[in-house]
């Protein structure tokens, strides 16, 4: 169903650029599809295809738009005065109270946020192609800018496209330029020499503020004067050497293996690297969709592209590989609960003093439900 | 230079709403302990220098438009990527950010010139993955998939505006290619099948999770009825 109202919202897309017989086509196939999507509605539970499933039907412009669009609107959550669609319930930040203070707290990951951005913004776009600007649509907004997980993107590749699609509308139709001229005061608690006013007005709207915070403790105070919206961002990153200390996703999705044979020879400039991988949740699915491995390079060791291309052909189900200068992507269709288990040496490029204790391994479902959170991760120890 | 030892990243994320107010206090919590030693313990909270926090702020609701440019998924999802998905993600960010800044009167011409050309980039890396047959596959070594070919047309469809149709143009024909090869997979009843290498085994396990919900559910109320 999600499939089928995925390909009818490109068709709906393209339509125009099509041309003779084709056109003709493409139209019946549609209908076609409006068709089944029609009478399949009303088994719909699930709200990230009925959220697809209704943007798909009112792009098609069909008569049984507005069912959906009930439906639609009875399966919307609510949290915290913000209106969003989810499998399950997606958890607020957290709010700590210190001194009468309201602290707000990272937000913490679910394992469904990418559907759930997707879903929404799908909702988002039936609103404003309905009713335009409204209460609700503003909620939703204000919901799906708590869901940044990045600072420009979302959660992951396919719902950040239609989020930016959903919030282009919907700035387009807010018109909020010309009231805009607010004056917003940062303030980091353990830095004061760091502070910084923003004045944000009609022509400097899309221009960026990023502020370093060099002292990384304590918290940072906002304060926003005047008229307008705003996205405000705080990203915090830092390294742990301690496999207990780092995330773990609800239940273990993958097993990873990495070992490295530094050469006896030549002052270890050789490494061949064995990765094994597996799927493990066979329980929700026999394999895994598309997977990405990151493989960090230690410091002065690298891969050429070409050899590691060469390399990809040899091993089954890997169907591409990227080395960037401080890793190694492989890619994967998928993995079952088979173990799979390959070797690449990388090779010493530039003599540096080694001194990185830890390096880090990854492994994720390329487009999982969750982002990054479902990952499993080794951390390497370098000798 | 990066830091050493597995990232670990937190975001917060919120709207600054000063369209009905005058005034907004928010207090955003650094999770980070100033310390990372623990007193009698053998690790620590985290390796000694390694946290790094930024503030990011801008206008109206969209976030950060264009943080790079071009723009890539390491500069707006922190991933590394290669194949379809990436290519397409970085055309589509970049015309989604056009489009925004066309439709709220902000674009300047360099802007989108530089903009369109990074799109052109895109486009030329895409057609690497393209069949003649009327296909698109995930990466290199992949087989080629509805579901990748579909979202191929609708971001290719979307990008598209008549201004702009000087510096960055998606032929027809290849439109046309896709969309017949897309037809092709349609069943009778109106619904589109997957092609035969991902059809039991999507690239995106979501789509498999959810059919069998549908199953379950449609089976349950049959067994009502």
């Amino acid at each position: 169903m999600g499939h089928t109202a995925h390909v009818l919202i490109a068709l709906s897309k393209c339509s125009e650029s099509l041309e003779g017989s084709l056109k003709v086509d493409t139209a019946t196939a549609k209908a076609r599809s409006v068709n089944y999507l029609e009478r399949v509605l009303s088994y719909l539970r699930d709200p990230y295809e009925v959220a697809i499933v209704t943007h798909a039907l009112t792009l098609a412009n069909s008569p049984a738009k507005e069912s959906a669009f009930g439906r639609l609107h009875s399966l919307r959550r609510e949290n915290e005065g913000m209106v969003y669609w989810s499998r399950e319930p997606v958890a607020s930040n957290g709010v700590v109270y210190e001194n009468q203070r309201p602290f707000v707290q990272p937000r913490p990951p679910t394992d469904q946020d990418a559907v759930a951005v997707e879903a929404s913004a799908y909702a988002l776009l039936t609103y404003l192609a309905r009713d335009g600007i409204g209460d609700l649509q503003e909620r939703t907004v204000a919901w799906l800018n708590t869901m940044r997980m990045n600072d420009a993107g979302f959660v992951s590749i396919y719902d950040t496209i239609v989020a930016m699609e959903a919030l282009t509308e919907y700035a387009y139709r807010a018109r909020l330029r010309e009231i805009t001229d607010m004056t917003v005061l940062i303030e980091a608690s353990a830095s004061p020499q760091a502070s910084q006013q923003v004045k944000i007005q009609s022509d400097n709207l899309a221009t960026v503020h990023t502020l370093e915070i060099p002292n990384v403790w304590g918290h940072v105070n906002v304060i926003g004067r005047g008229a307008g919206q705003a996205v405000m961002q705080l990203k915090v990153q830092y390294g742990v050497d301690w496999e207990d200390l780092r995330d773990r996703p609800k239940r273990p999705y993958f097993d990873l293996f990495i070992d490295e044979t530094y050469s006896h020879f030549r002052n270890k400039s050789h490494i061949v690297v064995e990765a094994c991988v597996k799927w493990l949740a066979i329980d929700e699915s026999p394999t895994s969709g598309a997977v990405t491995l990151e493989y960090e390079l230690p410091s002065g060791y690298g891969y050429v592209q070409s050899d590691a291309n060469e390399a990809a052909k040899g091993i089954s189900l890997v169907s591409d590989v990227l080395v960037s200068s401080s890793r190694v992507v492989w890619l994967f269709d998928r993995l079952s609960g088979e173990r799979l288990c390959f070797r690449f040496q990388v090779n010493r490029w530039y003599p540096v003093a080694n001194m990185t204790m830890y390096r880090s391994a990854l492994v994720y479902e390329t487009n999982s439900p969750g982002g990054l959170l479902n990952n499993e991760t080794k951390l390497i120890d370098g000798d | 230079m990066q830091p050493e030892g597995a990232t670990i990243t937190r975001h917060t994320s919120l709207m600054l709403d000063l369209k009905n107010r005058a005034h907004v206090l928010r207090f955003l919590d650094i999770p980070v302990e100033e310390s990372p030693v623990i007193p009698y313990s053998k690790f620590r909270r985290y390796v000694f220098g390694s946290p790094r926090a930024s503030v990011t702020l801008c206008g109206d609701v969209f976030g950060p438009v264009l943080p790079s440019t071009p723009v890539s998924t390491d500069s707006m999802l922190s991933r590394s990527l290669r194949g379809t998905e990436a290519h397409l993600f970085n055309l589509a960010t970049t015309s989604w950010s056009l489009h925004y800044l066309r439709l709220t009167n902000q674009l300047q011409s360099d802007t989108l010139v530089s903009g369109l050309n990074d799109m052109n980039v895109q486009m030329a890396d895409l057609m690497r993955l393209y069949d003649v047959q009327g296909s698109f596959k995930a990466h290199t070594n992949s087989k080629p998939s509805v579901w990748v070919t579909a979202w191929v047309v609708r971001v290719l469809g979307q990008s598209q505006f008549q201004d702009w149709e000087n510096n960055f143009f998606v032929d027809r024909k290849l439109l046309a290619s896709c969309v017949r090869w897309l037809l092709s997979y349609q069943n009778r009843d109106g619904t589109f099948d997957e092609t035969f290498s991902y059809s039991s085994f999507p690239l995106d396990r979501r789509l498999l999770i959810v059919s069998s919900i549908i199953d379950l559910s449609t089976n349950f109320s049959i067994f009502n009825d």
